[in-house]
């Protein structure tokens, strides 16, 4: 966790994208903007098998991927209690506000549309690796007990 | 999503529903009118004069017939056709009969009465009236011909009877007169209540198209916008501390992605051209090879990895095809692109062009639509990794791409072959593919289209295909190498990045 702000952050990154040009740009985001260390994977299942052998301390997964997708990803990894309390940010193209609710609801701490600037990531990472245990749970229980109409 | 025969197939399909909705429900009002008919013809029987010969076999005759009569209509409102044309002519028999036992034309007539007004007040709930004059008619033309039998002269000289006859004949007609009116004007109503449910219904599908189409759009186009955008904010960011070949390499990825957003927005208009525009064909001849030729020459031919593969060409001489030359060569390039895009480096790419005659019989994915017409086949043959079976119906599917597509470097849009096809299937023809899924027997892709009509350029017929003048040659065909992976950063699975 960062301390200050002149400290580097060194903190370790699973990018999760079917889409290799994408992959490369939020690589290159993450390492020159970020100072964060990459990991990448193609897949919802790599990014699984990722993200429970090398622990991130945060994971950026697209939505729309073959296999397991992004939503089906996000509850995997809040179901192992290995990986349930890393921060996840789903960063997809599915701008509709009942795919935005779905991604909340299954998990996720933070729900950002394409396109986003390169700054926007990071602060969005930052935010979600700052948020506490405590705020993850509350945040979704509100999710939970507010009426869809005033999610949207 | 649809082309307008969508539409059209969905306004037969509300036109045939709102007839049987309405048929049904005529037919529950004709059961209580059965057995309230039933019931007024039998208590008439009961209360006929004494003195008619058989008067109960006469009244069991009546009421047979009149229930004949209106389960010929239950049936003809149910589409019974057979059972409602054999009711109606028992019915009408079973009277004749009567008429010849009773021989009294004019209390048959007062019999025939019934059945004839509930046959008209039936027609023209049906909906036909036609039906209502025909009925009169023949009712006219029976009562007509049974006065006019010698054994009734005797009755007939009464010019009382005669009156009474006319009179009855005249109330036939006035009554039929008015229920046709009254039956075309309820016809008219019931088609403009189904014009209104048409158009609703096509503006409710268009809209859902409308709808589809720009969820679609608007998330296949986020993509290239974020790569774009992305690149060019890190090099406005991070611009000057990088080295230049890092800098080129985001150039060139931005440029890149624009290159293939300016595809998508093509792509996607051309879409939509088609979904509108589809009967906006204007059919001429297209010779095969030139059509080959300048659709080879129109392939995308990348960057500076762009080497030129070998294009084997096989179409007889002077082949034509009936269909419009800019879209052919659209579909052409975009299979010769696909073929070059998706087999490796130095294999050939095959154009074979024949005649074929119909039906071919083909795989599942062969949708061929020679409906008995000869047509040119062109097939587009490349030695690359070929199509999985279980993802063959993803191929023509719009922005589908196979997943194993997805996972490498080959750039595409998903568009290409659902355009092809359409633009095929616009032209008369169809567009389909064969491949076993093994890697290096690659993928034909078979296009049909229809020859030229015969009062056309003369076009290659089977005698010159038999004397073998063919035209075959080599030709290159430039390609696109797999990017080179030393200039820039390449993200794997097997390592982690450091900054």
């Amino acid at each position: 966790m960062k301390t200050s702000a002149n400290e580097p952050r060194r903190y370790t990154i699973l990018v999760v994208d079917d889409n290799q040009e994408l992959l490369r740009l939020i690589t290159e985001t993450l390492i020159l903007l970020g100072d964060f260390t990459v990991i990448t994977a193609s897949n919802g299942v790599e990014g699984l098998t990722r993200a429970v052998e090398l622990h991130p301390d945060c994971a950026i997964i697209d939505v729309k991927m073959p296999g397991l997708d992004g939503y089906q990803l996000v509850r995997a990894l809040r179901g192992d209690p290995e990986t349930a309390s890393m921060p996840l940010v789903l960063l997809t193209a599915l701008v509709q506000d009942h795919y935005r609710f779905a991604g909340l609801l299954v998990g996720a701490d933070h729900y950002l549309t394409k396109p986003i600037k390169p700054p926007d990531l990071i602060a969005a990472i930052d935010e979600a690796i700052a948020m506490s245990q405590e705020e993850r749970i509350s945040r979704a229980q509100a999710l939970i007990d507010e009426p869809f109409e005033r999610q949207s | 999503m649809k082309n307008p025969s969508f539409v059209l197939r969905a306004e037969r399909q509300i036109y045939l529903e709102y007839d049987r909705e309405r048929r049904l429900r005529l037919s529950r009002i004709i059961a209580p009118v059965f057995a309230i008919v039933l019931t007024l013809v039998l208590v008439a029987a009961m209360v006929l004069p004494k003195e008619l010969p058989g008067t109960r076999h006469n009244a069991l005759l009546v009421i047979l017939s009149d229930g004949l009569f209106i389960f010929g209509a239950y049936a003809a409102l149910r589409k019974w056709v057979n059972v409602a044309t054999g009711s109606i002519l028992l019915a009408a028999l079973l009277l004749m009969a009567l008429s010849v036992l009773v021989n009294q034309p004019f209390i048959l007539s007062d019999l025939f009465t019934v059945p004839a007004v509930v046959l008209i007040g039936l027609s023209a709930l049906i909906g036909l009236p036609w039906m209502i004059l025909a009925t009169t008619f023949l009712t006219s033309v029976f009562v007509f011909a049974l006065s006019s039998s010698p054994s009734l002269a005797t009755d007939m000289a009464n010019q009382n009877n005669v009156g009474s006859l006319v009179a009855f004949l005249i109330e036939q007609w006035v009554l039929a007169i008015i229920v046709f009116a009254v039956a075309t004007g309820y016809r008219r109503i019931l088609r403009q209540i189904s014009d209104i449910r048409v158009q609703y219904e096509r503006a409710r599908q268009l809209d859902e198209l409308k709808d589809q189409f720009i969820t679609t759009v608007n998330h296949e186009l986020r993509n290239p916008v974020m790569l774009m955008q992305g690149y060019i904010e890190l090099l406005r960011i991070k611009g000057e501390t990088l080295p230049p070949e890092r800098r080129n390499a985001m150039i060139q990825s931005a440029s890149r992605a624009g290159d293939n957003l300016v595809q998508l927005v093509k792509s996607i208009l051309d879409t939509r051209r088609i979904d509108q525009g589809a009967k906006d064909f204007e059919p001429e001849v297209v010779p095969v090879f030139d059509a080959v030729a300048t659709s080879a020459s129109l392939v995308e031919p990348g960057n500076e990895h762009e080497t030129e593969r070998e294009l084997r060409v096989h179409i007889p001489e002077g082949l034509a095809l009936w269909g419009e030359k800019v879209r052919v060569q659209q579909i052409l390039t975009n299979l010769l692109s696909n073929a070059v895009k998706y087999s490796p480096p130095g294999t050939p790419v095959e154009v074979v062009a024949k005649v074929v005659s119909p039906p071919a019989s083909g795989s599942l994915w062969n949708r061929s639509k020679n409906t008995g017409r000869r047509m040119v086949q062109i097939s587009v043959r490349d030695h690359g990794l070929g199509i999985p079976p279980d993802q063959a119906p993803l191929l023509f599917h719009r922005f589908a791409r196979l997943p194993r597509d997805l996972a490498s470097t080959t750039t595409g849009n998903g568009l290409g072959l659902y355009l092809s096809r359409e633009l095929a299937e616009a032209m008369g023809g169809s567009l389909w593919f064969e491949s076993t899924g093994v890697e290096g027997e690659g993928t034909t892709f078979y296009l049909e289209a229809p020859l030229p009509p015969d009062t056309s350029i003369p076009r290659a017929g089977a005698s010159e295909l038999d004397d073998g003048r063919v035209h075959t040659e080599s030709m290159p065909l430039r390609a696109v190498k797999p990017p080179q992976s030393a200039q820039q950063p390449q993200p794997t699975t097997q390592e982690a990045h450091h900054g």
